[in-house]
């Protein structure tokens, strides 16, 4: 009796022993998400893999936590890596703006004019044109690659917490 | 078309195994030593059957039960199914399953006892207070009572029960469980199961109390049905959007809740009216009873209960026939305005191979009423290894097959049409081709280790479990709690035409001291050629709280593969 009353006992400690001294430190863990997996924006803590950040469409809460890149025509969050100047250099789909299919999903969704011109086209030469048409502009130079570019370094612009939806991508950063 | 030939296919298979097994068990009897006394106790996938006492949401013992009162001891060989050791050999039978012995009184008052068998060795409780007249014709043997079966899977290993009395059997079932997906989604929300339903939380997955109600030849069961099942299993069913009166709301709380009577008539009949469960796939719906936690998608995605007609024959003690006339395919209401008909076959000759056979044809689709659905399952279920006194006590294996399709309106088995071209001239696919089998090997009563895995390819989709949240492409506000419902924007595509082929495996360990408690170990992978499983990113909103505003256009994160680790805790009485 002894002996199965100490079987029952062990045998939950050791699974808990497993589950966090191995399983959720990795691969389990919401911490160190790879690049082009979802993320969530509101967390306090960035909880992307080291060099990425949570980037894509604003929180809607002001005042949050991480800052956030923001990649045009993206209606989620990816993790993407970043340079120092939180410049997008990720080649991943999900980094990219339109974010695989979220311009469409968009343009589905409320027939937002600037997603349905970029889920069209869905170059980079067209990016401009489109954030145009909801009154966005793209701050600094000329973007260096778009959904399928190889290159991989958008110029996307950066914006905090509390600019969240205040239209201009290019104008705010979290520096 | 497809449906005779499926018929036929169906027809010639349950022949040849039938032929074989009557044989085998002819020139077998011998040869193989049997545990004559041994308790069928529970019948699980078997089910229905008479009454099953013990047997969870199974259902009834497979055998019909015995009318004899509960509380007479049965004699149980030592290795009459994995008595624990220090029960003894003499242990009151109560368990759902037929009352192994004719002789003991059947352990689950509930069933009604289609036998009659003089008890050998134990004094027979009488049925009234009348003196015994000595009978002239040999009482029919209950069904199944000849073997121990508390092996197979769906079915219960509790060889007693523990809250008997002459009219009323008890039962409680508390199921929790605790899995952790690699995806990790931010919602804790797991899709695509029956079984499974938050990520990274302690579960209570299914709390039920109840138990088989039996007085003379009148039967009922009655199991309630908490804890999260009662919403996971309900939101499948679209036939409660037809009409008024919230069905899933009404019902969601019962798991089983029929009743009936019994007739002493070949080896027993019992007629039940209500919400049975059925063993379509094998897996029972009472997780306490099966080799695995999380089944393949043959049992996953194909009914736990049936809402209708069932009436159990048995015209010997190796066969039941149970045919049903129900409401639709694990629904509460109907489609259309045709019932859903079908039968479940189950053939034990020997007790260390069993048969399970069900088919179903029904009209379970909105506003297609010339669109039937046909069903086919089989398993077969084969302990090749057994030695009570080895470490290695038994090893056994499931086989599990699922054939089946819908046609008309559009669609038929063969069709090759893409989405959004079906037509009566040019159908597309719909049909549902799946098989699942496992493996298990048990050292002594109280461990067993199982490995399995199995395969669906399912056009159109009709057997998929829709995702949840913004991915539901049926309505679901019970997940709402409370705020403001708002249909999914990104459902998952459930149209005719569709495809979709997943596949999975798995490994569990079970820990099981006694008979009362379960403690499950497994690990899970399950891949599917479209997005299908919860991402890291969920299915509800940026943050996985269904109170966060959705940007326009979100999607939620479906990816192919999903791979887990799943603890569970059973307990049951």
């Amino acid at each position: 009796m002894l002996f199965r009353a100490c079987v029952l006992a062990a045998l939950p400690l050791f699974a808990l022993q497993y589950l966090t001294g191995c399983g959720f430190i990795g691969g389990f863990s919401d911490e160190n998400t790879p690049e082009g997996d979802r993320c969530n924006p509101y967390t306090s803590h960035n909880p992307c893999k080291q060099g990425a950040v949570c980037a894509g469409y604003p929180p809607s809460s002001p005042d949050q936590f991480q800052p956030y890149v923001l990649i045009p025509f993206c209606p989620e969050n990816y993790c993407c890596s970043v340079d120092d100047s939180l410049t997008i250099t990720s080649t991943n789909p999900n980094c990219q703006p339109g974010c695989n299919g979220g311009a469409a999903a968009m343009c589905a969704a409320d027939r937002d004019p600037g997603a349905c011109c970029y889920a069209d086209g869905g170059t980079p030469a067209t990016l401009a044109g489109c954030l145009a048409l909801d009154g966005l502009a793209v701050d600094g130079g000329p973007l260096s690659s778009g959904g399928s570019s190889s290159t991989g370094s958008s110029n996307l612009a950066m914006v905090d917490a509390g600019d969240a939806g205040s239209g201009d991508v290019g104008d705010a950063t979290n520096e | 078309m497809s449906c005779n030939l499926s018929a036929r296919i169906h027809l010639f298979g349950l022949g040849v195994l039938t032929s074989w097994a009557l044989l085998d068990r002819a020139t077998n009897a011998s040869a193989q030593p049997q545990p004559a006394q041994a308790p069928s106790v529970s019948a699980s996938s078997a089910s229905p059957l008479s009454q099953p006492v013990l047997d969870s949401g199974a259902g009834a013992p497979p055998n019909g039960s015995p009318l004899a009162p509960a509380t007479s001891p049965a004699t149980l060989p030592p290795d009459a199914g994995g008595v624990p050791p220090g029960e003894g050999l003499t242990a009151p039978s109560t368990s759902t399953a037929p009352s192994p012995t004719p002789t003991a009184p059947s352990p689950t008052p509930t069933a009604p006892a289609p036998v009659s068998a003089p008890a050998a060795t134990t004094p027979a409780a009488p049925a009234s207070t009348e003196p015994e007249k000595p009978s002239t014709q040999a009482p029919a043997t209950e069904p199944f009572a000849f073997g121990n079966f508390t092996w197979l899977n769906g079915e219960s290993r509790q060889h007693r029960s523990l809250l008997d009395s002459p009219i009323f059997t008890g039962q409680l079932l508390l199921d929790l469980n605790y899995t952790a997906s690699r995806n990790m989604p931010i919602d804790n929300t797991v899709v695509g199961s029956t079984a499974l339903s938050r990520n990274n939380e302690l579960t209570i997955a299914f709390v039920g109390f109840g138990g088989d109600f039996h007085y003379e030849h009148a039967r009922g069961r009655l199991m309630t049905q908490f804890g999260i099942r009662s919403i996971l299993v309900a939101r499948n069913d679209f036939s409660t959007f037809r009409g008024q009166f919230d069905l899933q709301n009404a019902l969601r709380y019962i798991s089983e809740a029929n009743g009936g009577y019994h007739w002493d008539l070949l080896h027993g009949i019992n007629l039940d009216l209500g919400i049975f469960m059925s063993y379509v796939g094998l897996f029972s719906f009472d997780n306490f009873e099966n080799w695995m936690y999380l089944p393949s998608y043959t049992s996953d995605n194909t009914p736990w209960f049936f809402n209708g007609i069932r009436i159990q024959i048995f015209p010997t003690d190796t066969l039941k026939i149970e045919p049903w006339i129900i409401n639709g395919w694990q629904t509460y209401g109907k489609f259309n305005e045709m019932p859903g008909f079908g039968s479940q076959i189950l053939f034990r000759p020997v007790d260390w191979f069993s048969v399970l056979s069900n088919w179903y044809l029904g009209w379970d689709a909105q506003d297609l009423p010339g669109l039937f659905r046909w069903h086919t399952d089989t398993s077969l279920t084969v302990s090749y290894y057994h030695d009570a006194r080895a470490f290695i006590k038994r090893v056994a294996s499931s086989y599990t097959f699922d054939l089946g399709g819908e046609n008309g309106d559009g669609v038929s088995f063969a069709g090759n049409a893409a989405e959004g071209h079906c037509t009566p001239n040019n159908t597309c696919p719909a049909r549902f081709v799946s098989g699942m089998m496992y493996h298990r090997v048990w050292f002594s009563d109280q461990f067993a280790v199982t490995a399995g895995g199995g395969f669906m390819s399912n056009p159109s989709r009709y057997l998929v479990l829709s995702p949840t949240g913004n991915a539901s492409p049926i309505p679901q506000p019970e997940s709402t709690q409370g705020i403001q419902y708002v249909p999914a924007t990104q459902p998952f595509d459930l149209n005719l035409g569709t495809h979709f082929n997943a596949w999975d495996y798995s490994f569990g360990f079970q820990y099981m001291p006694i008979e009362q408690f379960t403690l499950d170990v497994e690990w899970n992978h399950r891949q599917a050629d479209v997005p299908y499983f919860a991402g890291h990113g969920g299915v509800t909103s940026p943050d996985g709280y269904i109170t966060t505003t959705l940007p326009p256009g979100w999607r939620p994160d479906l990816v192919k593969s999903d791979d887990r680790i799943i603890f569970a805790w059973l307990v049951r009485f």
